[in-house]
C-alpha cells in the first residue's frame, strides 16, 4: 500500500528524503509538510462533516491566517525543524478545508448574526492542537503501525481535498452556466 | 445574502489557488537539493580541482570551493574532494584529503553571506578512504571511514568520536539510517547491517560469504534485508540481488560486440525500485577509446540500457572521484568527467570535460551537458 501511495503522491510532492519521516523504517508517501497538509485536511473535513462552523469574520480571518503562514514557512524565510514543517502543513490543511467548505454551506440569510458556540470552538481547537502534537509524534515513532496510520490519514486528507475541489468545480460550473444562460422566466398559463 | 455568497466563492477560489500553488511549489522549489547540483570542476586560475554548483533553474554554474589555500607548499597538484549537502539544504559539507594522511572538513554556505567554516583537520591512516562513498549523515553528525576506524564528527559542535572497529559507513536511502559494512576475518566475506548514530554500535543483518570482487559497491536495504551488487572481475561481471542470503535474481553485465564493465563504484536504486543506475565503461571491438556513460540495470528481463556520455583513452576510471548521484526525486542522474582530467589532462577531449545531467523519465533520456573548461595551468595531476 505504501508503495502505491508513494507513487501516487509523487505527482504532488517533491518527496525530499531529508524531509520525510520513516516511522518504524517505513518511508511515508510524502514529505513532512505535505503529510501535515493532508492529515490536517482530513481532521478538518471530519470536523466540518460533524457540524460545520459558522463562517464568522473571526473564523475567516483565522483560517486566512493559517493559509498565509505557508508563505514564510514554504519559502524558508524562517528556519524550521520537522515539527514546524508539519505544523505549517496542518494549519494550511485546516485553512484549505475551511475555505473550500464555504460555498457548500447553506445560504445565510442577510443580517443573520453568526456565532460559534464555545463548545464548538473548544472541540475545534482541541482537535487542531491534538493534530499538531500527534502528527510529529507518529512521524518520529519507531513503530511501523504509525506509518500505516499516517499514510491512511494522508490518503484520507487527499481524498477529502479532491472531493471538496470537485464539489467546488461543479458549483462553479453551474454558477457560470446560469450566468451565461439564465433560466427563462416562467410564463403563466 | 448575495455579498456573503460572493465573498465565500472568492475565498473558496483563494483556497483552490493556494492548493494549486502549494502543490506546484512542493514539486520544485521546496526540494532544494534537487534544484542545484554539486560537482567536481576546476579552479580557472589555479587549475586545481574544485567544487562547483550548477543551478538547474538558471542554467548557471559557480565555483564554491577550491582546494587552493588549504595546501602547504605549491598548488602543483590537486587534492581529492567530495562534497555533499547538509540536511538543512543551506550548507554544503566538503571533505578534502590533504596529502595522504590528513582529512579536512569544511562547511560552505550555499548562497554566500557567511564565511566558509573549517570544522576540523584530522589525522587519517588513508585519507581518500573517507571520500570513497557518498557522505553518510544523520542529523548534525557526519560519519567518515578510515582504513581501520569509523569517525563521527558533529558539524555544528565539532565534537569527534572515533570507533576503532573496522566498519565502513554508508548513507541509507532515507537520509537518517546509517548502513554499515564489516569484513569478516580471513577474507571470508562480510556483513551488512545498520549503525546506531548515537553509540556507533553495529547491528549485522545480512552476511555475505562470497566476496563482491572489485565490482560496484552494493545498494543495501536494511528494511528488506536485501542487497544488490555487481560481482566479478574486469569485464566478466554479474549483477545480483540477494535476500536473506539467497540469490533472488542475477544477470550478466554484457553488451554485444563490446567489452563492458560497471565502473560507478556506487549503485543507485531507482524511484520505482525496478532498476539500478551506475556508471560504465565500454570498448567496441577494434576500438582504442572507451565509451563512458550511464548504465541502467532493470531488475527483470528487460535489456540493459546504455546512455553514452563521453569518451576516454583508458578504462582507468578512478571511480573515487566520479561521484555520480541520483536526484532525490529519482528523475535525474548526474556525473562530472572533471575527475578524469584531474588525474591526467590528456585523458579526454576538451569537449568531453563536462557535467552531464541525464533525465531518466524520457526515452531516450534527455542529456544536459554543462561544459567544464580544462585549466590551462600545467600540473602533476592528482597524487
Amino acid at each position: 500500500m505504501l508503495d502505491f501511495l508513494h507513487e501516487l503522491f509523487s505527482c504532488v510532492c517533491g518527496q525530499n528524503l531529508a524531509h520525510t519521516w520513516s516511522p518504524g523504517g517505513e518511508l511515508l508517501p510524502c514529505c513532512q509538510r505535505c503529510t501535515g497538509v493532508y492529515v490536517g485536511a482530513f481532521v478538518a473535513a471530519l470536523l466540518h462533516l460533524a457540524r460545520s462552523p459558522q463562517p464568522t469574520r473571526f473564523w475567516r480571518w483565522l483560517n486566512g491566517g493559517f493559509l498565509l503562514f505557508m508563505v514564510p514557512s514554504g519559502f524558508y524565510w524562517i528556519s524550521q525543524n520537522p515539527e514546524l514543517r508539519a505544523a505549517s502543513g496542518i494549519l494550511f490543511g485546516f485553512g484549505l478545508v475551511a475555505f473550500l467548505w464555504l460555498p457548500l454551506q447553506k445560504s445565510i440569510p442577510p443580517g443573520a448574526e453568526l456565532k460559534n458556540s464555545r463548545p464548538r470552538l473548544l472541540i475545534f481547537f482541541t482537535a487542531l492542537i491534538a493534530t499538531l502534537i500527534f502528527t510529529p509524534l507518529l512521524g518520529e515513532s519507531g513503530y511501523s503501525i504509525a506509518a500505516t496510520a499516517l499514510a491512511l490519514l494522508t490518503a484520507g486528507g487527499a481524498l477529502a481535498l479532491a472531493l471538496l475541489l470537485a464539489a467546488n468545480l461543479v458549483l462553479a460550473t453551474r454558477g457560470l452556466w446560469r450566468w451565461f444562460f439564465p433560466p427563462a422566466p416562467r410564463v403563466a398559463a | 445574502m448575495k455579498t456573503n455568497r460572493s465573498l465565500h466563492v472568492l475565498l473558496a477560489g483563494i483556497g483552490c489557488a493556494s492548493l494549486l500553488v502549494y502543490v506546484l511549489a512542493c514539486s520544485t522549489a521546496f526540494s532544494p537539493d534537487d534544484r542545484q547540483v554539486l560537482y567536481p570542476s576546476f579552479d580557472p586560475q589555479s587549475g586545481a580541482l574544485s567544487i562547483a554548483l550548477y543551478d538547474r533553474n538558471t542554467g548557471r554554474s559557480e565555483q564554491i570551493f577550491s582546494s587552493v589555500g588549504s595546501h602547504t607548499g605549491t598548488n602543483i597538484h590537486s587534492a581529492c574532494l567530495r562534497a555533499g549537502w547538509l540536511p538543512d539544504g543551506k550548507h554544503i559539507l566538503v571533505a578534502e584529503a590533504e596529502e595522504k594522511d590528513r582529512l579536512s572538513l569544511f562547511v560552505v554556505p550555499r548562497g554566500g553571506g557567511e564565511p566558509i567554516r573549517h570544522i576540523g583537520s584530522q589525522k587519517w591512516d588513508e585519507a581518500v578512504t573517507a571520500l570513497e562513498f557518498p557522505i553518510a549523515l544523520s542529523g548534525t553528525r557526519i560519519f567518515l571511514n578510515d582504513e581501520h576506524n569509523l569517525t563521527r564528527v558533529d558539524w555544528v559542535t565539532g565534537e569527534v568520536l572515533v570507533n576503532t572497529n573496522p566498519i565502513a559507513a554508508m548513507p541509507g536511502d532515507d537520509g537518517k539510517t546509517i548502513i554499515g559494512w564489516r569484513e569478516l576475518p580471513g577474507n571470508k566475506g562480510g556483513e551488512f547491517g545498520v549503525i546506531d548514530p548515537e553509540t556507533l554500535a553495529f547491528q549485522p543483518q545480512l552476511t555475505l560469504t562470497n566476496q563482491t570482487g572489485d565490482g560496484t559497491f552494493p545498494a543495501f536495504h536494511p528494511r528488506e534485508r536485501e542487497i544488490m551488487f555487481v560481482s566479478g572481475q574486469g569485464t566478466n561481471q554479474e549483477f545480483q540481488v540477494v535476500r536473506d542470503g539467497v540469490k533472488q535474481f542475477s544477470r550478466p553485465v554484457a553488451r554485444p560486440g563490446c567489452e563492458v564493465k560497471a565502473a560507478g563504484l556506487w549503485l543507485d536504486l531507482g524511484r520505482q525500485k525496478d532498476r539500478v543506475y551506475t556508471a560504465y565503461t565500454s570498448r567496441a571491438e577494434g576500438q582504442t577509446n572507451y565509451e563512458c556513460g550511464l548504465l541502467e540495470i532493470p531488475l527483470n528481463e528487460k535489456p540493459l540500457r546504455f546512455t553514452p556520455l563521453f569518451h576516454v583513452q583508458s578504462d582507468d576510471m578512478v571511480s573515487l572521484l566520479a561521484q555520480p548521484s541520483l536526484s532525490h526525486d529519482g528523475r535525474t542522474w548526474a556525473i562530472s568527467s572533471a575527475w578524469l582530467a584531474a588525474k591526467n589532462k590528456n585523458a579526454l577531449r576538451p569537449e568531453d570535460c563536462a557535467l552531464f545531467l541525464v533525465q531518466l523519465d524520457r526515452s531516450p533520456p534527455k542529456i544536459t551537458r554543462v561544459p567544464i573548461p580544462l585549466p590551462a595551468v600545467e600540473d602533476d595531476g592528482l597524487k
